[in-house]
């Protein structure tokens, strides 16, 4: 809720603010789907200023667990737009993605991405 | 499975132990040709994208940049500075490591890093035994007589390394007989208290050091007498 997550595809929007994650008691991590508000927006994009959009966090600065034991995390907050189904909005992806997401189901973002971290 | 080096200690991160860090902005400035040495040799660092400033190149630069970048136009005769975004992920051992990068020390100034030990010669640095451990991109097939081979050597060249690491560090501890020798005789005259009791050692003359009588002529003693009047 209230974070600022910076927006890594080429959907159109720059920043957008969390208003409501989908899963999770203490809040949406890494590989989660949330529900966000569109602050700042490219004047010809698909998305503009004041939408409500949902988002995959693709990379969060707040380490997360992977099943072997290890953690991981990264520089920044960056969210990839998605519509209801799942599916990115946008048709590029921009900066390292981890690999939460294939056990999340977002094959396509993934197979978007520059490096799989 | 692959076992990491620990980016601050250089000791192996093991599957399970230790943090990750992906950074990704790191934005260097680069003129051309070394652009592309960094781009053909830096197979460690994943190149992100190319974010083009200054429109102007030399005839070499000009050559590598249509071959990288086809469609580019590049017209006239100056250097040519390219900012690109590196990739780069630190793993780290053990949240010591991450710790003391956090606080942004660099590790060929810490005194207990493999860094610092190879920078300063305490420990080896080039040796046939270490070519075994590059890194190699390319998945082998399996195969099982090759990994039992594999196994079997493995234990091999670390033993030997061990052993090439410890001549080493005999040689780096050479040359200091003398000195060790001397500094026991000095502890030996002057804290021998430390050690058993004055009142003791004039009872024991023998764990005393034999004193050295030294045979001064008379007429030396004379002149010694006359100067200290």
């Amino acid at each position: 809720m209230r974070t600022n997550l910076k927006v890594v595809d080429n959907s159109g929007a720059k920043r957008v603010m969390c208003i409501q994650a989908l899963k999770g008691k203490k809040g949406a991590r890494l590989g989660d789907t949330i529900i966000a508000s569109v602050k700042e927006a490219q004047p010809r994009g698909k998305v503009k200023k004041g939408d409500v959009v949902y988002g995959v966090v693709v990379r969060a600065a707040m380490q997360r667990g992977r099943c072997d034991g290890s953690e991981i995390k990264f520089d920044d907050n960056a969210v990839v737009l998605v519509n209801k189904q799942g599916e990115p909005i946008g048709t590029r992806v921009f900066g390292p993605v981890p690999h939460e997401l294939r056990k999340k189901k977002h094959v396509k973002i993934l197979t978007l991405a520059e490096h799989i971290a | 499975m692959r076992l990491e080096k620990c980016w601050f200690c250089s000791s192996t991160v093991y599957p399970g132990h230790g943090m990750q860090f992906v950074r990704n902005d790191a934005k260097v400035e680069l003129l051309l040709p070394l652009l592309c040495f960094a781009i053909i040799f830096r197979r460690s660092m994943p190149l992100l994208y190319v974010d083009m400033q200054h429109c102007t190149c030399s005839l070499f630069g000009c050559a590598i940049l249509y071959l990288l970048f086809i469609g580019a136009f590049i017209i006239g005769i100056a250097k040519m500075y390219l900012t690109i975004i590196l990739l780069q992920i630190f793993r780290f051992c053990r949240s010591k490591c991450h710790k003391n990068f956090k606080m942004k020390r660099n590790p060929r100034k810490v005194k207990w890093t493999k860094a610092y030990r190879r920078l300063h010669g305490k420990d080896m640095t080039q040796d046939s035994t270490f070519e075994f451990e590059r890194k190699r991109n390319r998945p082998e097939r399996y195969d099982r007589n090759l990994a039992e081979n594999t196994l079997k050597a493995i234990k091999k060249i670390d033993k030997v390394r061990v052993d090439r690491e410890a001549k080493h560090h005999a040689l780096r501890m050479k040359g200091k007989k003398a000195k060790v020798q001397r500094e026991a005789t000095k502890e030996l005259e002057q804290s021998i208290h430390m050690v058993k009791a004055p009142a003791a050692l004039q009872q024991e003359p023998s764990l005393a050091l034999p004193k050295i009588k030294v045979k001064v002529s008379h007429q030396q003693a004379e002149e010694k007498r006359q100067m200290e009047e």
